[in-house]
């Protein structure tokens, strides 16, 4: 299998007042494609601040990330912002969503600034929106979905431009147990269609149906 | 990316609202303001046209410096006035031209107009001050030493509502109004209330005295040569032609100008603060909206341009709603509508200038916040909450 993003001893050092704080110490990491992996660990572990570089969101203090088998810290703004939008999809765990944007809307726009076609546009937002069985809610405003159907937009989103990683960051840690069994089940449909997912995460039932669990701690990876 | 910028806009219906009427209300301001500049500028020209070929000889200013149109301040004796015509007799039009007195009877209505003006003028000789003004009701001469008579400017009547045959009071004397010109192009005339020179004299103390000697010249090339001669024969006097009234009406227009432009330069400045607070706030309130946008492929210039597009949605309602507020109220100040639009029709540069000027507020005003939403980090974006 080829490697989609890997990350060879990367260090992450914010500066907090005169302390240099590290968030990532030495990790090293390799998603391939077909993947499921959940990325668990308590608080302040370092979850986030992986996914974001890993995401293109935000690059190392020191060590190699490579998307693709380009170096991102060697990438532009503008060719960070190429990647993000054509390669990968992105859940967040408040949704995100555009409020004043209906459900179609808020899908077609991804597909919109990665510069798709207009009547494909139509077509792929549809399909997306069918895919997370949101298909009679194209015209629904956020505000007038709950909170398991936001996320389904916001997976819908992330997925019709068919990105070659979809990052989810607690994407069940505003939604009730029943909710949070359907978005996993959702996950897990994807990844069996083809669909490489990393997924941080505080809920074992989630981490569970992942095909990789990796575990860390004060910013390393310990298994 | 339009229509982004467009729901944004109503995300926050109120504000939206007052942004756009506090813009409106600039705008209007603007409109109205060179409405009413490119009026009286329009006004003063016309009015001068009327002077064509004429001068008024007049004693020096007393500042020493410019000079005053008509030349209320200006006094020269009777018998000086009677040789300065026989002077130049044979070079002027004789029936339209005399001594005359003006007298300064109530402030002028703004900056630079002319004030409400007593003239005082020899029976018979009335044609040089009104031209061919028609009366619109009663006389437009007197008859020979007529005391107590006065004829008065379309304006001035409308003004104080005086009708034929009305009193009216000056110097604490009651005047009797024996005619009302018709409405002319020539301010002095609209303005004044003319009253034979002998009562005039009499009546504001200036026996014996004139404030100037109006003179047409026969032929309007010769103004100059005809002003030359004068002025080198009576080197106690001045005259003042055509050329030196439009002068003197450009510099009091000047003062007025900037008055007006102030005003204007302060309302854009009130627009561009408005539209740079608003937008910021929106900026800031959106930030989780514009990090996740940047997050998903947004570039920054994607994000520079739907802030910059907003700005100018709400500038263009502005102008839009600016433009009908200033022409119902304009339309109302002039008495009608139509003749308002056709103002703007024939001035149509002052839509155009409005519309070039609420495009540079958008952009001036839009461009900040544009700017600090397009540094915006997605990182620092999707932490927000």
């Amino acid at each position: 299998m080829s490697s989609i993003v890997e990350a060879e001893e990367v260090w992450k050092t914010y500066r907090m007042g005169d302390v240099d704080i590290n968030a990532l110490k030495r990790l090293s990491i390799n998603v391939e494609e077909n993947d499921f992996t959940a990325l668990i660990g308590p608080s302040g572990s370092g979850k986030s601040t992986l996914l974001h570089i890993l995401g293109c969101l935000d690059t190392p203090t020191r060590g190699v990330v490579k998307f693709d088998g380009r170096n991102t810290s060697d990438l532009k703004d503008k060719e960070l912002t190429k990647i993000r939008g054509e390669k990968i999809g992105f859940v967040f765990q408040t949704f995100n969503l555009m409020p004043t944007f209906t459900a179609f809307e808020n899908v077609e726009i991804q597909l919109r600034l990665v510069g798709v076609e207009k009547n494909k546009r139509k077509k792929m937002a549809e399909k997306a929106l069918e895919t997370v069985n949101l298909g009679d809610r194209l015209s629904h405003l956020p505000k007038q979905l709950s909170g398991g159907e936001r996320q389904r937009v916001a997976i819908a989103r992330a997925v019709c431009k068919n990105p070659k990683l979809l990052l989810a960051d607690e994407p069940t840690g505003n939604l009730d147990l029943k909710t949070t069994g359907e978005i996993t089940d959702l996950l897990k449909d994807l990844n069996k269609n083809g669909q490489t997912i990393l997924v941080v995460t505080h809920n074992p039932e989630v981490a569970k149906h992942a095909k990789k669990i990796i575990r860390m701690e004060d910013g390393r990876l310990i298994e | 990316m339009l229509d982004l910028a467009w729901k944004n806009m109503w995300m926050r219906k109120t504000r939206t609202i007052l942004t756009i009427t506090g813009l409106a209300f600039c705008l209007m301001l603007l409109i109205m303001m060179t409405s009413i500049t490119i009026l009286v500028k329009n006004d003063l020209n016309n009015s001068l046209a009327q002077h064509v070929g004429q001068m008024y000889v007049h004693s020096p200013s007393p500042s020493g410096v410019g000079g005053e149109f008509p030349p209320i301040s200006s006094s020269i004796p009777e018998e000086n006035a009677a040789e300065v015509l026989s002077k130049i007799q044979y070079d002027i039009n004789l029936e339209r031209s005399c001594p005359i007195l003006f007298v300064s009877l109530a402030p002028a209505p703004w900056p630079g107009a002319p004030p409400m003006l007593g003239v005082g003028i020899p029976a018979g000789k009335e044609k040089a001050f009104i031209g061919d003004t028609k009366a619109k009701s009663g006389n437009n001469t007197f008859s020979q030493n007529e005391k107590g008579k006065v004829i008065i400017g379309n304006i001035r009547a409308e003004w104080y509502g005086v009708k034929l045959g009305d009193n009216i009071s000056v110097m604490g004397k009651n005047l009797t109004v024996v005619g009302i010109l018709k409405s002319t192009n020539n301010m002095l005339v609209d303005q004044a209330v003319v009253m034979p020179l002998d009562y005039a004299q009499e009546l504001f103390n200036r026996q014996g005295s004139v404030s100037c000697v109006l003179i047409t010249a026969k032929e309007t090339k010769k103004v100059e040569s005809i002003a030359s001669e004068i002025e080198a024969s009576f080197p106690n006097l001045e005259v003042m032609t055509q050329k030196d009234m439009v002068k003197i009406v450009n510099d009091a227009l000047a003062n007025q100008k900037m008055f007006m432009d102030m005003i204007n330069n302060t309302a854009m400045m009130v627009a561009i603060v408005i539209i740079i607070t608003v937008m910021v706030m929106a900026v800031t309130e959106r930030t989780k909206e514009i990090g996740t946008l940047r997050a998903i492929g947004a570039s920054r210039f994607t994000i520079l341009g739907i802030i910059m597009i907003e700005s100018m949605f709400i500038s263009l309602i502005a102008y839009l709603i600016g433009v009908v507020i200033s022409i119902f109220l304009m339309g109302s100040w002039w008495g009608s509508i139509p003749v308002y639009l056709e103002f703007i029709g024939e001035e149509s540069q002052l839509l155009v200038r409005t519309f070039v000027i609420i495009a540079l507020v958008a952009v001036l005003g839009g461009l900040y916040p544009a700017y600090k939403a397009a540094k915006i980090s997605p990182l620092e974006a999707l932490r927000y909450e």
